[in-house]
């Protein structure tokens, strides 16, 4: 089942390694990330990160997908991370088991506008983030476990 | 609920904290901190905390920056009280584990591992090489 799915800039990385994993109790780790199935060196600076006596699978976003939908992850509680709200909303689309979605944190890009500490959205994001809304997804903003998650829909415009 | 106190020469505890708060957020609250600066002696700080400490049964638990330091050589003294433990060598993964994973206090049977784990974040890499990728 899937314990969290999140959006993280940095993908994985100490603060979702370590609190996140162990808040939800997670044992298997998902990146879905195209860039970083194609750059060893980013591969395995990642697998650095990763809490001993966990999973940790990474593989690009179409495979992801099909990975959830095949079934083979139910048996994990899985904790998925994102790079972007693009990925994240193409998995969501695709994927019917997704019914949350944790905002964690995306940079400042051009174009941006802050919505919370670390959260910078574009228009087209906006408008991702509010379908996803409309389709009965819960989406929150929440860096680490013990911070007070906001909801989405209170900042996004 | 346990105390856990970062202690150490300067600023490190303070700065401990401030780390482990970006990753663990609110619940580094409770972390108290020591800072010892020239001029001054650990052992006044000792002497409060037996004061103190007696007054409950909660357990407290010390994170001293070097082993064998005046800082821990001190505080070590401590541990004629049944519910005290020092650790030394503090460092980010220790305290995490120690702020995310017992805020209740440290079960003797978990010293060992809680061991293992800090000293496993000490590490030296030069050629990043590939290790086989997982799957499902």
């Amino acid at each position: 089942m899937i314990k969290l799915f999140r959006v993280d800039h940095r993908l994985l990385h100490g603060q979702v390694a370590f609190s996140w994993t162990s808040a939800l109790g997670a044992d298997c780790i998902l990146i879905a990330n195209d860039a970083v199935m194609k750059d060893d060196l980013r591969k395995t600076s990642i697998k650095l990160a990763k809490p001993a006596g966990v999973k940790l699978v990474i593989k690009n976003v179409d495979d992801s997908i099909q990975a959830i939908n095949s079934g083979v992850t139910d048996k994990y509680k899985l904790f998925i991370v994102v790079e972007s709200i693009a990925d994240a909303y193409k998995l969501a689309e695709n994927c019917s088991q997704i019914k949350s979605l944790n905002l964690g944190g995306t940079k400042p890009r051009e174009g941006t506008r802050n919505v919370s500490k670390a959260i910078n959205v574009t228009k087209e994001e906006e408008q991702m983030i509010k379908e996803l809304i409309d389709k009965g997804i819960d989406v929150e903003i929440r860096m680490v476990p013990n911070d007070t998650s906001i909801d989405a829909k209170t900042v996004i415009e | 609920m346990c105390r856990i106190i970062f202690a150490s020469h300067g600023n490190l505890s303070k700065g401990m904290k401030n780390s482990v708060n970006m990753l663990a957020g609110s619940l580094s609250d409770k972390v108290e901190t020591y800072s010892l600066y020239p001029g001054e002696s650990p052992n006044d700080y000792y002497q409060k905390l037996l004061k103190e400490i007696p007054n409950s049964d909660e357990q407290v638990i010390i994170l001293c920056d070097i082993k064998g330091g005046s800082v821990h050589t001190t505080l070590a003294q401590l541990t004629q009280l049944n519910n005290v433990i020092v650790l030394s060598g503090m460092n980010l993964g220790m305290a995490l584990d120690i702020v995310l994973r017992y805020q209740e206090g440290i079960p003797s049977e978990d010293y060992e591992e809680l061991l293992d784990s800090s000293r496993e974040g000490i590490t030296l890499l030069t050629n990043l090489v590939s290790e086989t990728d997982e799957d499902f």
